[in-house]
Formats: C-alpha cells, structure tokens, sequence
C-alpha cells in the first residue's frame, strides 16, 4: 500500500527502458499528473493528454520523433483519441496500483510541484502559473489528509523555493525586460499570489528556510531524475558529436553538472551536493528509499544500454534526445528559451553546436503566431546544424499529430537560414527538396487536392529550385544518391544532393490535374487556375532543358512525355492561321502546306515523340506517346499521317490490356481521329472510329469526362473514386456533342443510301445501331414539331434525305443552332461545311436513285445533277460507280447522258416467293435427314432410292435457280454489251420511245 | 339464310379489325339430311378486367330469351372470322370437338372478310371427319395412335357444301332493287392488284413453314437421341447376354435432355393450315390470271 508515488513512473521508465527513451522518467509524471487532475475519459484535456501520450509511446517504438507541433492545443479527432485510449491501455494497467487516499493526493501534488519545478527551470512563467493555481486546488482538496498528516514538508518547500525564485526574477530587471508579455504577466500574477498564499504557511516555511536539509533527499531523488533525463539528453547530443565516448563517462561527467542545474536557480548558493539521506518523514524516507534504488537501477540500465545504442542507432537516439527535448520545451508553449539555461548549456559543455542544439526551440509554440524560430542566438550555424535541423523536422512527416502547415513553415525558415548563412546551394536544394515533398504531403488523402496558395508556393519553390539548378551545374541530384553520399557542405566538390526533380515536376503536373479535376469547370476559378496551365509547362520545359544535359535516357523519355502530355491535346493556332495566311500568299501543294504548319508543335511532337520511339524502354510511355501523337496529328487534320501511325503502332489489338489511364487516352485518340476523318471527309473512316465509343453509349465514361449515374450495385464509393481520380480536367474534354453528331451525320451519310438499297432484303444488317435508336426515338413521337435538338435536327435529316431531299436535310444539317452547336467549333469550319453539303448531295443523289430506280425507265443525268446541284461529271461518275458495284441494274447512254433503268430488281413479292422457296428448301432438308434417319436402320434398296429420286429433283431446283443466276449474268452481259454499243442501243431505244 | 351472314358480316364489321378474331353462337335445326341455319348471335368481346363473365351463363340467357320471342334456339355450331384463311389450329379444333361431341350436327362457319371485301364472299363450314372424332375422343395423339386411325391433314376436316337462301319476300325486294339501281360499283371484284394480298399470304405461308421446319429439326434431334438409346439399350442386352455388366445410363440423360418430341397434332394442324394457306393462294392466283386476261384482252381490244 505504501508505495511510492514514484513507483508508476519507475515501472514507466522500465518499460521505457526497452526501448530506450530514459527521458520519459522525466516526463512522464507530469503526464500522470494531469490525468489525475482531471480523469474523465474522454474530455478536450485528457486526449490531448493521451494523444501525446501516445505519440510519445509510438516514439520510442518507432524511434522516430514527434514533433511538438502535436502539443500544441488543436482538437484531436475522435478517432484519434479512442486509439490513443487503446493503445495507451496497458501503461494505464500497470499504472492502477491501489494507493492510499494520501498517497494518491501526495502524488499529485508531487506531480504538480515536479511541473512547476520543470516550469521554473525553464522560466516559463505563464506555466508556473497555471501549475501553481492547479497546485493550491490539489491542495485544497487533500485537506483532510493534511489536516491528519500536517502539512507535506515538499509542499513547503516547493513553496519557499518559488518564493525566492520569483523574487531572484522580479529582481532581475534585464532578464524580466527580455521576457515576452505574457510571461512578465505571468510572473507579476504569480507572485502576488504566492506572497498571500504563503503567508498562511509562514512559519513552515521559516522553519524549512531555516533547515533546508529536512528533505533534501525528497529533492536529491528528483535531482537524480533530472539528472538522469539530463544526461541521457547530453548522451544524445553527444552521441553525435563523439560517439566514442561511452555512456558511463557521460553519466560521470554530467551528473555534477545536471544537479548543478537546479540549484543555481532554486537555491542560489545552498549547496545541495552534501544533502544527506535523513529524512523525517518516515514514508517518504521508505519511499526514497525504494525509488532512489530503482532511478539507480534505471540508470545503470540506461548506462548499458546506452552504450549499445549509442553504437548502432546513434541516429535514432540522436533524434529520440532531440525530441524530447523539443518537445519539453514546445510543451511549454515558449517561444524564447531561458537565457540562463542557454548560457549554462554552452558553458557548461562548450560543445557550441551540440548543446546548441540542445537550446533549440523548434519552432513548436503553434500558440502564440509567431515566427518560430530555428536556432537559439548564437548557435553558429553550418551544414551539419542545418541538415540535422532538417532531419528532425522531416521525422515528423506522416505523423498522425503533425502539423503539416507548420512544418512547412519550419522548413521555409530553414531554407532562409541556410540562405542568410551561405551555406551553399548544396543545403539549399535539399531543403527545397524537402520543403516541396512536404507541400505534396500536406494533403493526407490522396483524392484531396491542394489549395491555391500551396499550389503557388510549390510552383514558387519548384521554379526556385530549378534556379539553382542551372546556375550551379555542379549539383547532382539523383534518386540513387544514398543518404550518406551526399555531399552538401564541401564547395569545392561538386554537391551531391539526394532527390529527384523529376519525380516532383511529375507529382507537380499531377496535382495540377487534380486541382483542375476539383474545380468546377463553369467557375471564374477554373480559368484562374488554368493559366498555371503556362507555368507548369514552363517548369516542364525548363525541366526538360536540364534533363537534356543531365538527365539519364528514361528520365529524359518521362520529361518528354511530360511536355507531350501538355502538348497533344492543344490546337496549334499560331501554326493554323501560319498556314492560312501561306496558302493565301501562294498556292502550295498540300505537302508543303504540312510542313510549314507543324513548325511549332508538330515538330516538337515529332522530335520527343521520336526520341521515345527510340528511347524509351517503357512500353507505357511510349504507348502514351505515339496516342498522343497521333491525337496532335488528327487534331491538325494531318489524317494520313494519324491514321498510319495508328495502323503502324497495332495499339487496336492489345489496348485492352492498358490500364485504364491509358485506355482513355486510346479512347480519345480514336475519337479525334473520327473527327478528324470526318472533317477531311472520310466518312466512313470517321464512322468506323466513333462507331465503338459511341455505340456503348457511354462516351462519357469511355472518354474519362464525367461518370455516368449508375446504381450504387454496379460500383461501391470505392471504385467511384478512383474513377474520378481518372476523369479528364475540363479543359481537356473533346466535345461529346460535336462527337456525337459527326458520328450520327456519318451514320446517317452511310445508312440512308444503305437502307434504300437493301429496302426488300431480309437479310440487311444496320451499320449503326444507334442511329437507328434514333430513328426509332424520332418516329414514336406522337407531335413533330420542328427539330430542336442536334439529334432531332440529324433524325429530321436523314427523313429528307430518304426522300432524295437534299435540300431540306442540308437545311436541316446546316443551320444557325447547328452552326453554334456543332460545326463552329471546328477549325476549318467552313471547309467542314463545304464537305459536309456535298456529301449530302451525293449521298442523296445515291439515295434517290435507289428509291425511285424502279419508276424510271430512264434519267437524264443532267436532270440529276440541277436536282442534287451536282456537277455533270460528279453525277456520272456516282451513277458509274454504282453500276459496277450492281447497286443499281441500269446502264448509261453516253450521248443522250442518260442512265436507263433495267428493272431487274425483284419486286417485293418476287422477294418473299424467294425467300419462301428457300425456307422451304430448308424444311425439305430437314425432312429429309428425319426421313433418312428412320430409314437408315433399315436402309433399304428402296429408300435410297427414293432419296435418290428427291434429290434429282433439289438438283432440278437448283438448276433452276442456276437458270435464274444465268439470267441475270446475261442480263448483265446485255448490260456491258449495252454499254459498248450504247449507239445501237439507243436507236432501239429511241424506236421503243416512239412505239409508246 | 343469309341473315345469318349478314349478321355475322355486321359483326365483323363492328367489332372486329386486323387479325382480330370474332366468334359467335348459330342457332336453327336440322331438316332432313340438311341442317338449315336461321338465326345467330355473337359472343360479346370480354375484355381482361371482368373475367368473372360467364360465357355460358350468358348463352343460356341468350337462347331462352330468343325462345321467348319464338326463335329457333337449337344450338346447332359456331361462327368465326378469320385473318387471310389462318383458322386451323388447336383450339378451333378443341371447341369444333365439344361442339360436334355435344350436338352432332354442329358446324363451325368460317367467315373471311377480306376475301368477302375484294368482292367475294368467303363463308366456308366445316366439320370434323368421325375419324378425327374418334382419335380425339381418346384423346390419342400420339404419333402411332394418328398412324393407326390414318389421318393425314387432308382429312381432318370435312368442308360442307352451303347454300343460302332467303325468304321469298326478300328475293322480291332484291329484283326489285335490281331494277332501280343503277350499275352497282363492282370494282372490286375487278381490282387487278394482287401483290399486298399474295404478299401477306405468303408471309403468313412462310411462319407456318418455318414452324414445321423447326419441328423437323426437334424430330430429327429426338429420333437421333432415341436411336442413340436404343443402341445403348441393344448393347446392354447383348452384354447381359455375355454376361457383362450393363453400361450405365447416366451419361445418357446428360447427352441429351430427356426428348421430347413435338406434339404430333400440332404439326398436323400446321400441315393443314399450309394446306388452306396453298389452297387460298392458288384460288387467288387463277382468279387473278384470270382478270388480267381479261385486261389484256380489254386492252389490246382497245388500242
């Protein structure tokens, strides 16, 4: 029962011990104060409290450092907390030891006074307040124990010692002038108080004033403490500057000095060194007694394994006394560091940088917004200083609790330290290095994008750090420099610097793409952060420039991506209106025309694009890169030259193999390629390259512009996001509209002629599907009213044109809301639309003559070329190509420019006799082996027979249907012998016309 | 009489269009060796949503209502319209059988409106041959059973001769009408199109082959499946025989599904439908032929 109130933090330490953070002796009661102080589970106060609690055990697993950014007072998430009560479970077991009423209140006031006691070393006045306030309340409440027990003799001194403390400060006019004002406040508050509190213990405290002896054990115990924490702070400093030196010297050499430390300030000249061990109080001497054996066992534990620490992780428990330090100090929540303490520091070490170091208040103090500062005054600051600055900062980087704002402000002071100090580009870069990684970090979650100011700054630091770059070309920089390699500080050789540019440029471009993915494409903000668009390339392209003399062959090939990436998708206006501007100034061939337009990025296209063909061992970049190529030479109309590289490069075959990135730049490829085939007048090109993106009627998601609502079955959350994360950024985006229309106007280019000549065939196939979706969508209308939509407008057309009505789908087609919808937004529009009514009229010409070929017996082709507006030749040759394709049973009489109908297409009836012959050929086949089945058991003389006898007869038929193919193989024979002596025909002719 | 046949003219009329089909309830007596038809009324279209309508709750009321007029209400057959002759099916069959097995001499009148509005009326009877009788009395379609009672589809159903006759006082009237009027338009009759016509019929000709070539298919899979088995069957009892053990079953019943071979009846009414769908089309084309004969000769007698 009577144990001490040292004991948990003793079991604590051991369980510290294994893994080595002894500071933890030194910090953990005040934890354990605070949670006695308010133990409500889960209140603002004790998640902070556990939180911390629980970085720190995750610190000295890990032996990574918290930064003390987590101290400060933000609100913890719920979750957070519920896993820091967790994790923190077992340390609350061995922690619930059943103690006496009085012992639990001692040890509380114990704890609180230990604060004050750290409070006042530090001079942090503002916490001795407020740990005094919350003392007296302890106090209060143990009144009863008191009142038995009379009062505690380390409340008392606790209370002369602040006494003359606050005194020795009030006194010291230079040090109260360097206080901040919250502090003198503090400190004036504070001492007003203790003056009226103390004057209820006056004579204690005379008594304990005049002895001081009395409890100095009580008080050596917690020097040893301090000490312990002390030394194994100044084993870590040590640790790295000599690690030689074994932990045992350290203990040695530091232990005066440490328990030096609280005297100075506490006691001013009483001598503490000489306490001996008596002590009145017999608890207290039992309970010294134990803990005194235990802080010894630690230490000796401490020593040991110092050692072997010391040795293989200097690094680690480099940065585990770093931390706490740090965080010691961050906890407190000052910013300015004790000048005392300093002093003493350095000249009771004079290891300048290390203890240096030891005085650093980094940055923590999130409290008060004020530029942390780096370095304590006076520290010299080198590389080394800095670089090890610049690894404790980076410790805290994917900690839970880290406060990445202000680490990135952390790192931002220290580039500007770096820079104030010369300390050479090589420390500069690495910063930078560092201080861009941390602005992508900023973002935990992956789908997040970066806001406008990181997004400015990152460009910022990325546009500085190319600065650098190409001012001092004796920087290396590379992924595979090891840590230990680099060389940061040494001028005279070239700097090595681990770090890939590129790998930031890349992750740049793709936060770019983010941001542009959550902005709302409609917004003013949109096009603000598009003009970024400018600044990226140029970061691509400088970049790209210094790759060019450094980089290695697959770096060079992902920079040129990069540029082809930002490139591809970009009308070339400049080069555009070039060429216009050429071909009016004189007429060139069409080659030559080319040439002249790719001058700007059709030849940078061509240059990267060819050095990844060759380069690249990546089938992924070069796959991406011959699809954008191919889209930048389909978005410039060079068509040939698109549409070979496509062929060339077999993408059609294996692309559904490619991840889906890659797929919907295929997809969009393709699409452009359409258009591109339907602005040079290919329509059937253009249609067979839309036909698989439109036909799934997903367009939009095949192109990556937008997902389409579907219920939740088909994909969880899960897969929507990362389906988003996949979309196109608006500027992007290939008009689904405009795509969607070249396709049905192609459809309809394609179909209609195809319907009117296949109108009786049984057999006919539909080219495009969706487009006959339309007519259907078009024909179940019960009220047509004029067309409003692009696709009503296209329906409507393809109606007139199935009349031979060219005139009217050309209205249809071709008009001012389709103009603005469709047709303006390309770049040669009115070449489009020259192409589109010309196709039109053929296309009609075809049409009509498929309808209406059987009410002629003959046409005269000038009479079809005033209806289409066709030129003669035009018309004769449509006529003559489909005569030979046997589209159209007629033959043309040259010198009347007539074509003359044969009638030989089968009527409708002739069509279904037809067909019924042939379903009927089909049953008899059936019957047949039904029949030679029954028969074939027996199979007799007579069935064979009989068959042989039915198939005389198929034979028969097919020899009559032979006839038929005679026929019209003769019929085309006259045709051609037509054709041949079209004189003597037409005199036939003419006297047939005369006899009617 | 032939206010029977304008009645069930009239009913068409009204309430039949397309393909629908319209059915009704003849009533006379049988005189003789001739069952003379007097009078008819028609079943009411009932539509889905009152099917709690009582078809013969309501013939009943309709006959004992005539009789309260003094009308002939022997129930002697059924009338029905028909799409382009496609009246051969099973369920004609079925009520032509309870009609025939209930009253003997019942008939089933077949009105065809197209025909009649190309100017010719179409109204045909028919009655089920006593052989078909008997095999539906057993209710035996089985391919062997149909084998047995030799029934082909030419004698499944026997046509009867029919003559309308009106009253004397209506024949006056008609020759009187005959003389007022002035030429009738009988263009009709003459219409020489004949393509939507055959055309329809033929499509109509060609579901029906269609039909019966995919029954031959199924047949022929069954018989092949059947052979199969009975191999199988032979094997094992030659095995048996030598004393081996027999081949298991099983992968039998998994190399075809249990065969089923298409209802036999079925194909038969198919059979005959063709048969009335050949017999239409040949009638129409001779009338056909014949009209345009007709106008060559009319032309060339003109030019």
């Amino acid at each position: 029962i009577s144990l001490s109130c040292r004991i948990p933090s003793a079991v604590v330490t051991r369980r510290g011990i294994a893994k080595k953070p002894n500071w933890i002796i030194h910090q953990f009661p005040i934890d354990r104060q605070l949670q006695n102080d308010n133990f409500v589970p889960v209140n603002g106060v004790n998640n902070f409290i556990m939180s911390r609690f629980f970085a720190t055990g995750s610190d000295s697993e890990s032996e990574e450092s918290s930064s003390g950014d987590e101290i400060a007072p933000k609100p913890t998430g719920s979750t957070f907390a519920k896993q820091s009560l967790l994790l923190s479970d077992d340390e609350e077991d061995t922690k619930r030891v059943v103690r006496s009423a009085k012992d639990k209140r001692f040890e509380e006031l114990t704890n609180l006074i230990k604060t004050i006691r750290n409070a006042m070393k530090i001079r942090d006045m503002a916490k001795c307040l407020e740990e005094f306030e919350s003392l007296c309340k302890a106090f209060l409440k143990s009144k009863n124990i008191v009142d038995k027990e009379g009062v505690p003799p380390f409340y008392i001194r606790l209370l002369a010692d602040l006494e003359d403390y606050l005194n020795e400060l009030w006194e010291d006019k230079e040090g109260k002038k360097k206080m901040n004002k919250n502090n003198a406040k503090a400190l004036s508050t504070l001492r007003q108080k203790i003056r009226k509190y103390n004057r209820d213990y006056e004579a204690e405290i005379g008594s304990y004033k005049e002895n001081p002896e009395q409890s100095a054990d009580e008080e050596e115990e917690k020097d040893d403490e301090d000490s312990e924490g002390s030394s194994s702070d100044s084993k870590g400093e040590k640790g790295e500057d000599d690690d030689g030196m074994s932990a045992k010297t350290f203990l040695k050499k530091k232990t005066p000095e440490a328990t030096g430390d609280p005297r100075k300030f506490l006691k001013g000249a009483e001598d503490e060194e000489s306490d001996s061990d008596d002590d009145d109080d017999e608890d207290w001497g039992s309970d010294t007694v134990d803990s005194d054996s235990e802080s010894e066992d630690d230490e000796g534990k401490n020593a040991s394994l110092a050692v072997v620490f010391l040795k293989k992780t200097q690094d680690g428990e480099r940065r585990s006394g770093d931390k706490k330090k740090e965080k010691d100090d961050r906890k407190k929540g000052h910013r300015k560091k004790l000048q005392q303490e300093e002093g003493e520091g350095e000249e009771g070490e004079g290891e300048g940088e290390g203890e240096g170091e030891w005085e650093k208040v980094k940055g923590g103090a999130p409290l008060v917004k004020e530029k942390p500062k780096m370095f304590a005054k006076g520290t010299e600051i080198n590389t080394t200083v800095v670089v090890k600055k610049l690894n404790e900062i980076l410790q805290a980087r994917g900690k839970k609790g880290t406060d990445r704002a202000a680490q990135i402000e952390l790192l931002h002071a220290l580039a500007v330290i770096s820079a104030e100090h010369n300390l050479g580009e090589g420390i500069l870069v690495k910063i930078k290095f560092n201080i861009i990684a941390s602005l992508y970090d900023y973002n935990p979650n992956l789908a997040a994008f970066m806001k406008a100011d990181m997004w400015k700054k990152c460009l910022d630091c990325i546009d500085e750090l190319l600065n650098i770059l190409f001012d001092n070309q004796n920087i290396f920089i590379g992924e595979n420099i090891a840590e230990d390699s680099e060389n940061l500080a040494i001028s005279d050789q070239p700097f090595r610097v681990r770090g890939c540019i590129l790998t930031l440029v890349e992750r740049m471009d793709e936060e770019f793409t983010k941001i542009m993915q959550n902005t709302d494409p409609h917004s003013q903000e949109y096009v603000d952060n598009l003009k970024d668009e400018g600044r990226v390339c140029g970061i691509i392209d400088r970049l790209l420039l210094y790759l060019d003399t450094k980089g290695s062959t697959e770096e060079i090939c992902r920079v040129y991506l990069r540029r082809i990436m930002h490139t591809y998708y970009k009308f070339d206006y400049k080069a555009h209106r070039r060429s216009l501007a050429h071909q009016e100034g004189e007429s060139k061939s069409e080659q030559d025309q080319a040439e002249c337009e790719g001058e700007d990025s059709a030849i940078l296209m061509d240059r990267l694009c060819k050095f990844i063909y060759a380069k690249d061992r990546t089938d992924r970049i070069r796959t991406c890169a011959i699809l954008c190529h191919i889209y930048h030479h389909a978005l410039h109309s060079r068509w040939y030259q698109a549409r070979d590289l496509m062929l060339m490069s077999h993408l059609q075959d294996n692309i559904q193999h490619a991840d889906p990135p890659v797929q919907i730049l295929y997809n969009r490829t393709m699409v452009q390629l359409g258009i591109c085939a339907f602005r040079q007048g290919m329509i059937k090109d253009a249609h067979n390259a839309l036909l698989d993106i439109q036909s799934s009627g997903r367009a939009k998601e095949l192109l990556g512009q937008g997902l389409l609502m579907r219920n939740m079955q088909e994909r969880n959350a899960e897969q929507e996001k990362i389906e988003k994360r996949r979309q196109v950024p608006f500027h992007m985006h290939i008009n689904l509209e405009l795509l969607e229309c070249v396709y049905l106007v192609s459809a309809m280019l394609l179909e209609i002629p195809y319907m009117a000549a296949h109108e009786f065939d049984a057999r006919r196939r539909m080219i495009s599907k969706q487009f006959h979706h339309q007519l259907r969508v078009g024909e179940r209308q019960p009220l047509l009213g004029p067309p409003e939509s692009m696709r009503e407008h296209v329906v409507a057309a393809s109606k007139a044109m199935k009349m031979g009505d060219w005139r009217t789908c050309h209205g249809f087609i071709i008009n001012e809301k389709m103009n603005s919808k469709v047709w303006d937004l390309f770049p040669e529009t009115q070449c489009v639309r020259e192409m589109l009514v010309r196709k039109i009229q053929e296309e009609s010409l075809r049409t009509y003559l498929f309808t209406y070929s059987s009410v002629y017996d003959s046409i005269s082709m000038e009479t079809l070329s005033e209806m289409f507006e066709l030129e003669l030749p035009t018309v004769h040759s449509i006529i003559s190509k489909m005569i030979i394709n046997e589209e159209l049973m007629a033959s043309l009489d040259q010198p009347t420019q007539t074509v003359v109908m044969h009638r030989t297409e089968p009527t409708s009836l002739q069509n279904m006799a037809l067909q019924l012959a042939e379903k009927l050929g089909g049953l008899v086949e059936n019957n047949e082996r039904v029949f030679d089945l029954k028969q074939g058991v027996y199979g007799g003389y007579f069935n064979r027979d009989q068959k042989g006898g039915y198939q005389q007869k198929q034979g028969y038929q097919r020899d009559q249907r032979g006839g038929y193919q005679q026929k019209q193989g003769y019929q085309r024979d006259q045709r051609g012998g037509y054709q041949q002596r079209g004189g003597y025909q037409r005199g036939g002719y003419r006297q047939n016309q005369s006899s009617y | 009489m032939s206010y029977v046949v304008l009645k069930i003219i009239k009913h068409y009329q009204e309430e039949g269009q397309g393909n629908e089909v319209v059915q009704g309830v003849l009533l006379g007596l049988v005189v003789e060796d001739r069952l003379e038809i007097t009078n008819c009324f028609p079943f009411p279209q009932h539509t889905e949503d009152d099917a709690d309508f009582d078809e013969v709750q309501y013939q009943m009321e309709m006959m004992r209502s005539l009789r309260h007029v003094n009308i002939d209400h022997l129930h002697v057959g059924w009338y029905q319209s028909t799409y382009y002759g496609s009246f051969v099916s099973r369920a004609l069959l079925d009520s032509q059988f309870s009609y025939q097995h209930a009253i003997e001499e019942s008939v089933v009148l077949i009105y065809d409106p197209i025909k009649t509005a190309q100017g010719s009326l179409s109204l045909k009877a028919y009655r089920l041959t006593p052989k078909l009788m008997e095999i539906c009395k057993e209710k035996d379609f089985t391919p062997e059973g149909l084998k047995k009672a030799n029934v082909g589809f030419e004698c499944m159903f026997e046509e009867v001769p029919i003559v309308i006759k009106n009253s004397h006082l209506i024949n006056v009237l008609m020759w009187e009408l005959e003389e007022k009027s002035t030429l009738a338009d009988k263009h009709e009759l003459l219409n020489l199109s004949s393509s939507n016509h055959l055309e329809k019929s033929l499509q109509l000709l060609m579901d029906r082959v269609y039909q019966i070539s995919t029954d031959c298919l199924s047949l022929f899979s069954v018989s092949v499946s059947l052979q199969y088995v009975q191999r199988r069957q032979q094997e094992n009892v030659q095995r048996q025989s030598r004393g081996e053990p027999p081949l298991p079953e099983e992968d039998i019943s998994k190399m075809f599904k249990p065969p089923q071979a298409p209802p036999r009846m079925d194909t038969l009414l198919i059979a005959g439908q063709i048969n009335t769908y050949c017999q239409n089309i040949k009638e129409f084309t001779s009338q056909n032929l014949g009209k345009l004969f007709m106008a060559e000769a009319l032309q060339g007698h003109n030019s």
